[in-house]
């Protein structure tokens, strides 16, 4: 997987993250709020570390 | 019975462990047979949850409150195994057990990503809000020492419960007679005695 792939797959992973936080928000479940809230973190925080300021994938 | 010992068992485990608690029922829903609410009372910020550090190394309240929401979530099926089998010699699997069989192979990246999408989908059990906040917690290269993570756990809810057995008890007895009781209440029962 070149860094560009793995920078499109984290990028999407942040979108999917973000969309599950809404539905369980949508949803009413509190606890899974919070567990969706750490995964989001974590896949904000695996795509920060594929990309620059820019968005670009990292060299 | 065994449902009012169960979500009992949930909320005074939350009790002692300061969290807030909110209304607890034995009325079952439909992907329910009760259920308890209850919330850290010093809300930690989410992104101190990092699973590319190690739990004792994340700010306190971040590492107090997971820690304590997955021993809520362990009490139930403890206070029921503990106060509400019958003694005829069978042992239920206990719950963080059956949480690390379900914990993947803990140096495949790709099988931790699939278990994580997996414990996305059903936030409708214990065990599977467990294991969320296990694979969270641990991330893809440390799973390994979640399972000991998950035991001790497991051991300190259930030392809870057996210290504080009478109010298991007696909150369950509440919740058999008026089904559904507000955090309120729910606390009047623990401190009156």
């Amino acid at each position: 997987m070149t860094d560009t792939d793995a920078s499109a797959q984290a990028r999407a992973e942040v979108a999917a993250a973000e969309q599950r936080l809404e539905a369980v928000r949508d949803r009413g479940l509190g606890e899974a709020v919070n567990i969706e809230q750490y995964k989001l973190h974590a896949a904000r925080k695996r795509l920060a570390a594929l990309t620059d300021d820019d968005g670009d994938a990292a060299a | 019975m065994s449902v009012a010992v169960h979500e009992a068992g949930h909320a005074v485990v939350a009790w002692r462990l300061d969290h807030r608690l909110g209304w607890v029922t034995v009325e079952p829903g439909r992907s329910f047979d009760g259920c308890q609410t209850s919330w850290p009372a010093v809300a930690a910020d989410p992104t101190d949850v990092d699973p590319d550090v190690p739990p004792p190394l994340w700010p306190a309240a971040a590492r107090r409150n997971v820690e304590a929401e997955v021993m809520v979530l362990l009490a139930g099926d403890l206070a029921a195994e503990l106060f509400a089998r019958p003694t005829s010699g069978y042992r239920s699997p206990q719950p963080a057990e059956r949480v690390i069989d379900q914990l993947p192979e803990p140096t495949d990246g790709e099988r931790h990503h699939l278990a994580n999408a997996q414990a996305e989908e059903s936030y409708d059990t214990d065990d599977a809000r467990a294991l969320a906040l296990a694979v969270v917690a641990f991330g893809g290269h440390r799973l390994a020492a979640a399972a000991p993570w998950l035991t001790w756990l497991q051991a300190e809810a259930r030392a809870l419960l057996t210290a504080h057995a009478d109010d298991v008890l007696r909150l369950a007895d509440a919740l058999e007679s008026r089904r559904t009781l507000g955090g309120d209440a729910v606390y009047r029962v623990l401190t009156a005695v």
